[in-house]
């Protein structure tokens, strides 16, 4: 009988379940009372599916005990931001528009996820359309498990706290900005925003530089998922059709030599709270005790990527509510609804103007890596330590807060927050690391090197 | 951009959505935003015939040389 199964990492899970040491309704009865518990309290998932997630648990058990092969995440539990369809539960986007939509199928990426065993036990809380979270959304905003009179910070802000409140064996976000590394970054998970393409993001509306992520407790947790996550979908004309190596076969690498870049003279130029650059610090130690090379380098071009991203995702959130804004203002918040215009004062001479950009930046950033033979760059994940100055008017309106995270949406590089640390307020802090397209391989294996040598793993709240 | 005065964005807001009076001063201060955005982008493209010139591109958050 293993105790408290909830608390474990997602692949301790998987290998107790497949060995016959735990079964997935234990694992799943786990979750459910934990959310039974705390979700009153931090609002970290929006719907919850028990009589689904049990019914998948029995029916793995029994494939198990068949000795039929399972896949590699069966029996264990995620938790799926709101704005990815799951057959049978509700997908609303956090928003009264959709308060009664019930999709009838699942996005590739969910079918993909279920083919490997997984199962969904409910929806992750979100900012309404990841805009800005009001309480006057469908449901009120999620608080962060490490401090609970803190806000979550999204979007994928339920995604971070339900993970961390052990609600989840590991959830998915969607990062179009930052909102799968920011909200990892504040909950001390790892949280991966892969090469463009490598993941379908059909059923969450094709916006161009958005990808559905993995969160996980560890590294190997979040490989693991992306494991699942990645392939080509025939159907997605943005899908990857080139060869994918073994996420979790590779994992383990020496780091040793491993050259990462360091751009002091950018994170220097940004409002980084205090406890944001401890974090940042610390993780640069830990990566010359694991014999990597810190390299400092110049960088150019972060702002107008982070520029051309935002335009970006202006205009195609605009593109796709554009007859409902008319028609139905009054469902939307009254955040939300404002957000959304934005797209509608650009020209198309400034959505090419920002396309250009994107991809000169694209090829800058992949030169630079080539150039100083560098691994990866390494930066804060936020400049801020909390939710709360992260959304300060100004700051927020000049996207301060995905000053190190929106540059990579627009080139597609992947892109992974890890823990750093705590702030003052009992908040997590993240760090970064991006690297060369397609070498998700290579931000894996150094996680996963920094997860065995550092203690944020073992760390839970006291909730 | 061509909305450069509240005046001309309160108009395209209208023309859009039925804004309240309390949707205009976010909505204002967002599309200031987005037209600072749009003039960063404005002032890397090329002369005609020519590539974006990244040693142009800006080295800190501000988006400053």
């Amino acid at each position: 009988m293993v105790t408290n199964p909830h608390m474990l990492s997602l692949s301790e899970q998987a290998r107790l379940i497949s060995e016959g040491s735990l079964t997935s309704v234990e694992l799943v009865q786990a979750h459910l009372d934990q959310i039974s518990k705390l979700n009153p309290q931090l609002n970290s998932l929006i719907a919850v599916d028990p009589e689904g997630a049990l019914q998948q648990a029995v029916e793995i058990d029994t494939a198990r005990a068949k000795g039929e092969k399972l896949g590699p995440l069966a029996g264990v539990t995620l938790g799926v931001k709101d704005a990815v369809p799951v057959k049978g539960i509700p997908w609303t986007i956090n928003s009264r528009l959709f308060e009664d939509r019930v999709p009838e199928e699942d996005a590739p990426v969910i079918a993909r996820l279920k083919k490997s065993g997984a199962i969904v036990i409910g929806k992750a809380n979100l900012n309404e359309f990841f805009s800005k979270p009001t309480e006057s959304d469908l449901n009120p905003p999620p608080w962060n498990p490490w401090n609970p009179e803190r806000m979550s910070v999204g979007s994928s802000s339920g995604s971070g706290a339900a993970l961390t409140a052990r609600m989840a064996s590991g959830t998915i976000g969607v990062d179009g900005g930052g909102s799968v590394r920011l909200p990892a970054g504040a909950h001390n998970l790892y949280g991966i925003k892969p090469t463009h393409g490598l993941v379908s993001r059909i059923g969450v509306g094709r916006s161009e530089h958005s990808e559905i992520c993995p969160l996980g407790l560890t590294a190997l947790d979040t490989a693991m998922m992306l494991e699942a996550m990645v392939g080509h979908e025939p159907s997605d004309d943005l899908s990857w059709a080139g060869e994918i190596p073994e996420y979790t076969a590779n994992i383990e690498a020496d780091v040793s030599g491993w050259r990462i870049g360091v751009p002091h003279g950018f994170i220097d130029s940004a409002p980084n709270e205090p406890e944001v650059m401890e974090g940042f610090e610390t993780f640069l130690s830990k990566l010359e005790e694991l014999g990597c090379e810190l390299v400092d380098i110049d960088i150019q071009g972060m702002a107008e990527a982070r520029a051309a991203t935002f335009l970006i995702l202006f205009s195609n959130s605009y593109q796709k509510h554009q007859k409902t804004v008319k028609q139905d203002w009054d469902k939307y918040g009254p955040q939300s609804r404002v957000n959304l215009l934005q797209g509608a004062f650009l020209s198309s001479t400034d959505l090419i103007n920002a396309g250009d950009v994107g991809r000169a930046f694209k090829a800058y950033f992949s030169q630079l890596l080539q150039d100083q033979n560098l691994k990866a760059i390494a930066t804060p994940t936020s400049p801020f330590a909390t939710a709360e100055r992260s959304r300060r008017r100004g700051e927020h309106s000049r996207g301060i807060n995905a000053c190190y995270t929106a540059p990579f949406n627009i080139s597609g590089h992947p892109s992974i927050s890890l823990p750093a640390g705590f702030g003052d307020a009992g908040i997590p802090v993240g760090t970064m690391l991006t690297g060369e397209m397609h070498d998700d391989l290579s931000l894996l294996q150094l996680s996963h090197s920094y997860d065995k040598a550092t203690v944020w793993n073992t760390l839970s709240p006291s909730i | 951009m061509e909305y450069r005065t509240d005046e001309q964005i309160i108009a395209r807001g209208r023309q859009i959505a039925p804004l309240t009076d309390a949707d205009l001063p976010p909505l204002i201060t967002l599309v200031i935003g987005v037209r600072e955005y749009c003039r960063l982008m404005e002032s890397l493209m090329p002369e005609i015939g020519c590539e974006i010139d990244v040693t142009k591109m800006s080295r800190n958050m501000d988006g400053d040389a």
